[in-house]
């Protein structure tokens, strides 16, 4: 089973994930039409990074309406069926998230999420500084943890 | 598909890749006027400058006072803003320059021009000048003015936290103007975005004039493709060239200021007032830099090289917060155009600079002038409020930035640019004085491509190596920038001490090139990576649904430009003014342009002309500007 990874110390700023996200889904650029957001503190000082779904699956556990969030065997995503129906809820998948990354689209009036793309996600194509990686849980991601200690033991040490 | 942004019933002409809209705001009476982007010129000038230029053209009366309320300034994307093309993070102010008083445009990255579209807007035009200070929000289609009155003198990045926390929108992104633009510096900049800038030509004392403080702006409209299948493709095809290029070690992604070793070793360090282009006393700075310094890489929207360097230093006398680095100009600015040694200074100048507002090439520029004037006794300590100004002293020019920024005693005089202060001093200033039009030199040499020269004389913007294009990149470093199929000779082939009537056309070939990021509002550095004018023009094709390919692109460049050209020749300008400064033609003295100047320049210009159909005045002749469907234009020429 693969996951969305995320290298935060080496993130640009570029924010190419999310409008590739967005014409990817719905052959549009907008930000607000992304199911994944870039966040820079807004400190000269501060530092940015992509929020992105774990696929935890605390929206489909909250989720009143039968059959409108799933969890997809093959991928391991978490999608949003189109059984999603505003008119039956009240908006507790929004509630349920921790990161913010399930929300209400204006226009389609159903809730988008991070879908893995099927399997082949646009925003780690788009991303030319390898923030963002699809990879297998377990050793990869280790190899990516051992990188990110490296630079943040580092700091410290300065 | 429907409207172009969400929450508007009304139909969009401009229905694909443009907002569709137009935000004027006239400050003077407080109105805020929603209109239509105007088809009629987006088709043959795209966005950005060309856009511009039509409007001020058609808006400006001539001769008008940059600096009063009849002046205007344009606020612009263009129409690969905020799409997912290579660079597409731009935006560009066009005004009438308060330095040159004539045209002048500036173009910046960041974020802000993308969200500008996502709100809803191609661009902004203010006109007018308001009482109070005030800044503008336009969010979701809508914009109000509000009251600046509590940030009025802040810094830039003060500003833009206030005035986030007071929308309660911390996704806002602002642009402002740092004090320097309040107390009308003429070479005051507009930042966005905390470290980017449409730095040059004095667009933030246009804003500073008309009491504008920022403009804010958010939204999550959308930005449609006209042919997403097709414009998919295209966009693959582009990222993979400019990924081959970063592969092989092209573009930028060292930063610009990783360029700073190659430029001096090619003479192209302009050093010690542009007396020379080469200074051994460097040889460790940008390493020092790199090591000692740098934090981190940051890029601006939809970026594929992030340029932008983040640093910080830690403790001593020059200790700097965190916050985007010095650039290639800044740090030739601060460092060999003043004989100065050290990377710390430079950090903490450009540092200063972003704060106050202030472009750090004119900045540098006037503290080197004055240091020159110094030395020659032309200035002493009388007018220089008792400072010692020696060459490269670090404590001296971090005073002078404080001193320009607030127009406070000697730095009053400094902040009027350089042709406005030698004129004040006298015949032996000026002629030490480098500038056309009165825009101060940035530091590329013209000693060392000769193309170079050309581009600095009839540049519509006076002496900038960024608008229309930094033509020596193709003599002096071998790119060639995809314009091979579209007549360029292969660059290594180019003798770039020549200065043959071929340089003429190479200058043309590559300014109206570079035009077209400026209309297209792209990121120029994307286009050193050899992308070339077809990928524009399959992009732009694919995205607006109209039909271009790169010779057409080319002339929409050619018309652009020239367009330009009539604006500044209504204001006045004539050959004369086309002529490069005294100081920047005498042969270098090190380096490896040592004892080469530049001789024959004349030659050159009347070849340029005779390309550009312009006559023994520089004035652009009838047929051509009909051929480039400038009727009204034309005819304006005439009587000239």
């Amino acid at each position: 089973m693969k996951s969305l990874l995320v290298d935060q110390e080496k993130c640009t700023g570029c924010r190419r994930c999310e409008i590739f996200c967005s014409f990817h889904h719905f052959r549009t650029y907008s930000l607000g039409r992304t199911r994944l957001h870039v966040v820079r503190d807004n400190e000269p000082q501060g530092s940015e990074g992509p929020v992105i779904c774990t696929q935890c699956g605390l929206c489909k556990l909250a989720c009143p309406v039968e059959g409108a969030i799933i969890r997809d065997k093959r991928t391991g995503a978490v999608l949003v069926t189109t059984k999603c129906d505003m008119d039956e809820c009240i908006r507790e998948c929004v509630a349920a998230c921790p990161y913010g990354v399930i929300h209400i689209d204006s226009k389609s009036k159903r809730a988008i999420k991070c879908d893995f793309c099927g399997g082949k996600p646009s925003c780690v194509e788009a991303c030319p500084w390898q923030v963002i990686n699809y990879l297998e849980a377990g050793t990869p991601y280790s190899l990516n943890n051992k990188r990110i200690i490296e630079v943040r033991s580092k700091r410290v040490e300065d | 598909m429907r409207s172009g942004v969400r929450g508007w019933r009304i139909e969009i002409i401009l229905k694909y890749s443009y907002a569709g809209k137009m935000l004027r705001i006239d400050l003077t009476n407080r109105i805020v006027k929603k209109e239509d982007t105007r088809e009629d010129i987006a088709k043959i000038l795209l966005g950005g400058n060309g856009y511009s230029a039509k409007v001020l053209w058609e808006e400006l009366k001539s001769k008008i006072d940059p600096l009063s309320p009849d002046n205007k300034i344009l606020l612009m994307t263009g129409p690969l803003t905020g799409t997912g093309a290579p660079g597409s993070g731009f935006w560009e102010a066009c005004f009438k320059s308060p330095l040159t008083n004539v045209w002048g445009e500036s173009a910046c990255g960041g974020w802000w021009g993308p969200m500008l579209k996502f709100a809803g807007f191609d661009g902004i035009i203010l006109e007018g000048s308001s009482k109070e200070p005030v800044y503008i929000w336009a969010h979701d289609g809508e914009a109000d003015i509000k009251s600046a009155e509590g940030i009025w003198g802040k810094t830039v990045p003060e500003t833009e936290d206030i005035i986030r926390r007071e929308l309660g929108i911390p996704q806002a992104r602002v642009l402002s103007i740092g004090p320097a633009g309040e107390k009308i510096v003429r070479f005051a900049g507009i930042a966005v975005d905390y470290e980017r800038y449409a730095g040059r030509k004095g667009g933030g004392a246009i804003l500073g004039s008309k009491k504008v403080k920022a403009v804010a702006v958010h939204g999550e409209g959308e930005i449609n493709i006209a042919k997403p299948r097709e414009w998919e493709r295209a966009l693959k095809e582009a990222e993979e060239s400019v990924k081959e290029s970063l592969d092989s070690g092209g573009g930028f992604g060292t930063g610009t200021i990783g360029s700073y070793d190659m430029c001096n070793e090619m003479g192209d360090l302009p050093t010690k007032y542009g007396e020379t282009g080469h200074w051994d006393q460097v040889d460790d700075l940008y390493e020092n830099f790199n090591k000692k310094y740098l934090i981190k890489n940051r890029a601006c929207f939809g970026c594929l090289q992030a340029c932008g360097r983040v640093s910080e230093i830690k403790e001593g006398r020059f200790a700097t917060p965190r916050y985007g680095g010095p650039e290639y100009e800044t740090t030739c600015g601060f460092s060999a155009f003043m004989l100065q040694k050290d990377i710390e200074p430079v950090i903490k100048a450009s540092y200063l600079c972003n704060i106050y507002g202030l472009d750090t090439i004119s900045t540098s520029h006037m503290i080197a002038f004055a240091m020159l004037l110094y030395e020659k006794g032309l200035i002493t300590k009388k007018e220089t409020d008792g400072l010692e100004i020696g060459w490269g002293d670090p404590d001296v020019m971090i005073k002078l930035i404080h001193k320009i920024a607030l127009r406070e005693g000697f730095g009053d005089i400094l902040g009027e640019g350089v042709r406005r202060m030698s004129q004040k001093i006298g015949v032996d200033a000026m002629d030490l004085s480098l500038h056309v039009k009165g825009l101060e030199m940035p530091y590329h040499d013209p000693r060392a491509g000769k193309t170079q020269a050309i581009a600095y004389g009839t540049s519509n913007v006076g002496m900038d190596h960024f608008h229309p294009h930094e033509t020596l990149d193709v003599e002096c470093y071998g790119a060639d920038l995809g314009l091979m199929p579209f007549g360029l000779p292969k660059p290594t082939g180019i003798d770039r001490f020549a200065e043959s009537p071929n340089k003429a056309h190479i200058a043309k070939l590559v300014m109206d090139y570079g035009t077209i990021a400026d209309a297209l509002v792209i990121c120029k550095f994307h286009q050193y990576i050899n992308l070339g004018p077809d990928k524009y023009a399959k992009m732009l094709s694919h995205a607006t649904g109209w039909d271009f390919d790169g010779e057409q692109l080319l002339e929409v460049g050619d018309r652009i430009f020239n367009l330009a050209r009539a604006f500044n020749i209504r204001e006045g300008i004539r050959r004369k003014d086309d002529a490069l400064p005294k100081r920047i033609i005498q042969p270098a003295t090190t380096g490896s342009t040592k004892g080469k100047g530049i001789t024959n320049y004349e030659n050159m210009l009347d070849e340029f002309y005779k390309i550009e159909q312009w006559n023994g005045e520089g004035i652009p002749e009838p047929e051509k500007l009909i051929k480039l469907r400038l009727k009204d234009v034309a005819d304006s020429m005439i009587k000239q």
